[in-house]
């Protein structure tokens, strides 16, 4: 028995030396990511204990009234020139907590404090950067334990289309128009994850331009029912509040929202026809035809379905208040969820358009290819049987 | 029948959110999960070893994600009205006292987001593994294991990418959003609206990861399972 463990672990060795190094090194960065209050300019405060002190109820617009109650936090303040100092914050919280936050034992605050011990303080904000830190190394051990070198692709591939997005909005804050950016932002971020995902090859190439091919379809398929439609209400959307190109940044983050299923589908079908035309060189055009079907109805289905979740499963808070308030859902239909309906149905659009469009785009590019290659070895046997000729006379 | 599927989890996930203003969210999750796992794998793919046990490991996976979750994301707040939706005109008059808490409602719906995706996956899984076992009955525990793990790799790339471009649109509104205020850049990665797109895109992420070994591994031991009870 104990053999058997000691073979385990010598088999295991690659998993449980990177696991002991990433916990090390990943517990001394969130130990960091905790205690860089010092590179805040806001008062940093440490919640080291609190107490209900006193409730009340409030009435609001929709005649419901609801328990507030007001917490009385004892922290201790992490930099400044008060640095080490206790100070008492006071905080109010309601039992639903949509706008108001709850403080624990444990949790890092921004606070304005007064210099006297008299006046409690307020809480303006949490510190969540050490749970984002956290959170993003979890992600990434699990990425690289399951898929190892292509999870460390993929990690690096999205730092640099994030790394490129940032870029571009720094480009459009000073007056690059969004539309031509986006479109770019598109091809780049193709072009690198693609690359990073299935190295380069014939099969990426294929998928590379099919992807944009479909993402200009539906961005044309868009406009069109645009032009006969009633364009949404765009000042409902979600994180706007004034810039005048509303219509060209939901049309970005359209293009963008079906990037990924895109993607997927076109690598799928790329490698796929890829390999069927490898095995068999004179595949007629029919069958084909109709193994791309077979393969299109396997993914559509559950590609549309996690688009659909990752879409609404965010709205679904908000459509809960409103229910609350006795919105009628007509209403929410309307006017709130407009916006994830559209892009829904684009994506979906999108995801159903990419694999005709990749099946056309891998018969044409195979096709010629294999004519081409057809001949060329034809004409490398006459030059063998040509010095093969000049060697028998010799 | 895919099609007939979908159909259905619109009209669960719809109900559920119906039913949502009344009870416990995470009850209500979970009874939609369970709902969504027998349409989409007992009805769509027929009772089987693969669906059974792509059936138990979704659930164990959708519930750990829910305790963990709840601890993490609860920490940092999640849910609730971020800095920008605090300000906005047509919010100003939606009353907030709706007897339910925020926090639940967004965490229950981070797991449920996934679940389309774990069920995606673990299918995939099972049944490649299935495959191959008819295909080898003599195959060992250890080779069939890996034959799981390998097919894993290559789906999960492409479902992370799929939910990853979802979520960059937003993200594109929200760094413009930033910018148009002109908060710094500590200030955004300490703002709930950043933390509510991270915690969405990669603890999601994270639970497409563990569903590929744990349905792995749950399809070995219900194999033997099965072949000690037919011995």
């Amino acid at each position: 028995m104990g053999n058997s463990i000691l073979e385990q672990i010598k088999k295991r060795k690659f998993i449980i030396i990177f696991t002991l190094i990433y916990v090390i090194v990943s517990v001394g960065i969130v130990k960091f990511v905790i205690n860089d209050a010092f590179l805040y300019k806001q008062t940093v405060v440490k919640v080291t204990s609190q107490k209900k002190i006193g409730s009340y109820k409030q009435k609001s617009q929709n005649q419901k009234s609801e328990k507030y109650y007001t917490q009385r936090i004892k922290g201790i303040v992490q930099n400044g020139d008060l640095k080490g100092k206790k100070v008492k914050l006071v905080n109010d919280y309601s039992k639903s907590r949509v706008k108001t936050d709850k403080y624990v034992k444990g949790d890092y605050v921004f606070a304005s404090v007064s210099k006297d011990d008299n006046t409690p303080g307020t809480v303006n904000g949490m510190k969540r950067d050490y749970i984002v830190c956290i959170i993003v190394l979890i992600f990434m051990y699990c990425m690289i334990m399951v898929s190892r070198t292509k999870g460390l692709l993929f990690i690096i591939s999205s730092a640099v289309n994030i790394s490129i997005l940032y870029g571009a909005l720094e480009l459009y804050s000073r007056g690059t128009d969004i539309l031509m950016l986006s479109y770019l932002m598109v091809i780049a971020f193709t072009c690198i994850t693609l690359a990073c995902i299935s190295g380069i090859n014939r099969a990426t190439i294929i998928s590379i331009i099919s992807v944009l091919s479909v993402v200009t379809l539906t961005g044309i398929i868009y406009k069109i029912v645009l032009m006969y439609t009633d364009a949404p209400d765009y000042i409902m959307m979600e994180y706007v509040t004034g810039p005048n190109d509303l219509e060209k940044l939901f049309f970005a983050e359209i293009l963008m929202g079906c990037l990924g299923a895109v993607m997927d589908i076109a690598v799928s079908v790329s490698e796929t026809s890829c390999a069927l035309i490898k095995q068999n060189a004179n595949l007629a055009l029919s069958d084909f035809k109709a193994s791309m079907k077979a393969l299109g109805q396997d993914v559509m289905g559950t590609m549309i379905n996690i688009m659909f979740y990752s879409y609404f499963c965010s709205s679904v808070p908000m459509v809960i208040i409103q229910m609350k308030n006795k919105y009628k859902m007509n209403y929410i239909f309307r006017f709130d969820l407009p916006f994830e309906l559209t892009r829904f149905l684009t994506g979906s659009i999108s995801i159903v358009l990419t694999i005709p469009v990749t099946a056309f785009v891998a018969w044409i590019i195979l096709y010629y290819r294999n004519k081409h290659k057809n001949s060329s070895t034809i004409t490398v046997q006459n030059k063998e049987l040509q010095t093969e000729d000049i060697g028998s006379e010799e | 029948m895919t099609l007939m599927a979908l159909l259905g989890n619109i009209t669960v996930f719809f109900c559920s959110v119906y039913l949502m203003k009344y009870n416990d969210p995470y009850k209500i999750v979970f009874v939609d999960i369970i709902f969504m796992c027998l349409l989409t794998l007992l009805y769509q793919n027929g009772v089987n070893v693969k669906t059974i046990s792509a059936l138990i490991a979704v659930l164990a996976v959708s519930l750990v994600l829910i305790k963990i979750t709840k601890y993490i994301a609860g920490a940092g707040n999640i849910g609730g009205y971020n800095e920008f939706e605090m300000y906005e005109d047509n919010l100003m008059n939606l009353s907030v006292n709706i007897h339910l808490n925020i926090h639940d409602v967004a965490i229950s719906m981070l797991v449920l987001g996934v679940t389309g995706a774990l069920i995606d996956i673990a299918v995939a899984v099972t049944s490649s593994m299935h495959e191959v076992w008819v295909n080898n009955r003599n195959i060992s525990e250890d080779n069939l294991y890996k034959t799981g793990m390998t097919l894993g790799k290559s789906i999960l790339g492409s479902t992370i990418n799929t939910m990853w471009f979802a979520c960059i649109g937003e993200f594109l509104l929200m760094f413009l959003m930033f910018r148009k205020y002109q908060y710094s850049f500590p200030h955004l990665i300490n703002s709930k609206a950043f933390f509510d797109i991270i915690c969405n895109i990669f603890l999601s992420a994270a639970g497409c990861c563990v569903i590929v070994p744990v349905s792995a591994f749950v399809f070995v031991k219900i194999l033997k399972y099965q072949q000690k009870k037919e011995a």
